[in-house]
């Protein structure tokens, strides 16, 4: 080391060391408190891990209740005929009867109206013993003995015509063994469950007005998205909403993050040397987003309601560019090699640069959680209109330069169908 | 908050910390406020500007509150903070500005130099000034080893270059900043 790079050094040591930025000291601290707010709140709220976390339970809860729902919609549909055999007082014979739990056909019957009517109980407790003592007892008959399913309670339906086979039909009864009103028909064990279940889904279109912020700078177009989406309601109160938006991004950003992924992933600027000094960034893209939801209904009233659903989204790419004009700033030496005296020269120069990424070439699998509170109200006689305040935070970096983005908006949506 | 006073000139680092890990913002406060100036003296050689640096800084408390549970209370307060403040400055630097420099990484032969006087005391802004016309790599590997002491390999490490690399850009750093001192200040102090 020469003495100049000596002296140089101390001085600039002894530069820094004097350094004071005490008058800056309570500016640092305000922007540091507002900084660590802005960070604790979502922290608090959403860490990443728990972000990650919160994304594979709603997975799994969503999945469990699904498997429920269709088991128990399997349970209450066409099921096997069950032979039972009951013991009719009327006629001190063995009749028997085939017990068909939500199925369309009707059976043969060698019992009559009346026999059959007095021998409801009897069937229903035959069918209590039955499902304790028959191996690979059904569900739905445990079901019908719930108290909470009385959707499934018994019905009346039409006899069948006279049937072949000498099997007694309506008018082969004698009056005298029909001791019970004309009105108690003969019994089938049919679930009025059906009928109800085509309520529990509906479909809606809505579209959406979005804003993004790109890393830490929110940008200053906004975004547009259109979708698709289906209703489920699992229960009173939880729902499960699948669906398909598509949504075009177009923002200018005059971030540096988002211009140097930018020289990164561009040819065009491999070579450049020097400091980039300014920036302007652009991206475009068109997205296809498969959001899986779960909303929780807090308040129903009327018609109208509140909810509040959380899930995660994948995002499909169908197209990115990214562009950008940045100011590099190079300083290049110039050695007079007849002196040895060496000259610096900065030069400016302004480096244009694209990068486009073809459709499908990434896709951010569950890459976004999704949060938003919605207001739901009639609007004509059976459709509904949905305002509904979203966000949606990342699970990982996003888009093919690995942006670490944030969207927010607001979304109008037409429920159809209750 | 703000431009609160406080009397907090007798406390010693360590309760601060103790405070600090119990959520108490006072002491946090205190603490950011007695490091402040030496967090921006080593922030802005990293960053060049004030609010670079602020933020650089800012970075480093944040990241000071969440690994207090890993100081060790027996040792210093000081350069532990120092190596998380030039880690911190190191990341913003490696996410500003992740491209290389293509600068030709030549031999420098120190007895082609001119030699330079040196004469003058620099302010902090005179450095900056001068820094300001480096090259980020050249800047960065400048303040790592003559500053704070890194070794070489231990640039190449924290920088992702080989060793050779650093000591070329030291070796650059130290020449241009010859040629630019020479260049703004020689004429400013034989001014009469």
């Amino acid at each position: 080391m020469n003495r100049f790079d000596d002296i140089f050094l101390k001085k600039v040591k002894e530069a820094f060391d004097s350094y004071d930025a005490g008058h800056l000291a309570d500016e640092g601290w305000k922007r540091f408190v507002k900084n660590r707010r802005k960070k604790r709140g979502l922290t608090l709220l959403i860490p990443f891990r728990a972000k990650a976390a919160s994304v594979l339970i709603l997975l799994f809860a969503g999945s469990a209740v699904l498997y429920l729902t269709f088991q128990r919609q399997k349970e209450t549909g066409p099921v096997a005929v069950r032979t039972d055999t009951v013991d009719m007082k009327e006629t001190g014979k063995k009749t028997t009867r085939e017990t068909i739990a939500g199925d369309r056909k009707v059976p043969a019957q060698t019992a009559t109206f009346a026999e059959e009517a007095k021998s409801t109980a009897a069937v229903r407790t035959d069918m209590e013993k039955a499902s304790e003592t028959t191996a690979g007892t059904r569900p739905r008959e445990k079901a019908a003995r719930r108290p909470d399913t009385d959707r499934y309670a018994y019905r009346f339906v039409p006899a069948p015509a006279k049937r072949k086979g000498g099997i007694l039909s309506v008018a082969d009864r004698k009056p005298e063994a029909l001791d019970v009103p004309e009105t108690e028909e003969r019994m089938m064990f049919l679930p009025e469950a059906d009928a109800g279940s085509s309520g529990k889904t509906s479909f809606m279109a809505g579209v959406s007005g979005l804003m993004a912020s790109v890393e830490d700078m929110v940008a200053s177009a906004p975004g547009v998205a259109v979708g698709f989406y289906m209703e489920h309601r699992l229960n009173r109160s939880v729902a499960i909403r699948p669906g398909l938006a598509l949504a075009r991004h177009n923002y200018s950003l005059g971030d540096r993050y988002v211009g140097d992924r930018l020289v990164e992933s561009s040819h065009d600027m491999s070579n450049l040397a020097g400091t980039i000094d300014t920036y302007d960034s652009h991206m475009e893209m068109l997205t296809m987003e498969v959001p899986v939801n779960l909303l929780f209904t807090l308040l129903e009233r009327g018609g109208k309601r509140f909810f509040v659903s959380a899930g995660a989204s994948t995002v499909f790419y169908l197209d990115q560019r990214f562009s950008g004009s940045y100011l590099s700033v190079t300083t290049r030496e110039n050695l007079n090699t007849y002196t040895g005296e060496i000259t610096y020269d900065t030069s400016y120069r302004t480096v244009s640069a694209e990068s486009d990424h073809p459709a499908f070439s990434h896709v951010d699998l569950f890459g976004l959680t999704n949060f938003s509170a919605g207001y739901a109200f009639p609007m004509g006689k059976n459709s509904f209109m949905l305002v509904e305040p979203w966000v949606q935070l990342p699970v990982t970096d996003l888009t093919s330069l690995h942006l670490r983005m944030r969207y927010g908006g607001l979304s109008v949506k037409v429920q159809f169908g209750k | 908050m703000g431009s609160r006073k406080f009397s907090a000139e007798g406390i010693p680092d360590q309760q601060l910390v103790q405070g600090c890990l119990e959520g108490k913002e006072y002491c946090q406060e205190v603490l950011y406020k007695r490091y402040f100036s030496y967090a921006m003296s080593v922030c802005i050689r990293y960053a060049g500007n004030q609010d670079e640096a602020m933020k650089a800084v800012n970075d480093s408390f944040m990241k000071v509150l969440e690994s207090l549970e890993n100081y060790d209370p027996s040792k210093p307060f000081k350069p532990w903070y120092a190596k998380i403040l030039v880690n911190t400055a190191i990341d913003r630097y490696r996410i500003h500005f992740r491209y290389r420099s293509k600068f030709a990484d030549e031999d420098i032969s120190e007895d082609r130099e001119p030699e330079a006087e040196m004469d003058m005391d620099l302010a902090v802004n005179d450095i900056l000034e001068l820094y300001r016309h480096l090259p980020e790599q050249y800047r960065v590997t400048f303040n790592l080893y003559e500053m704070d002491g890194y070794t070489h390999e231990e640039i190449a490490q924290m920088l992702g270059i080989t060793v050779s690399t650093s000591r070329s850009n030291l070796a650059r750093a130290k020449k241009m900043l010859r040629e630019l001192y020479r260049k703004k200040f020689e004429s400013v102090s034989k001014a009469p």
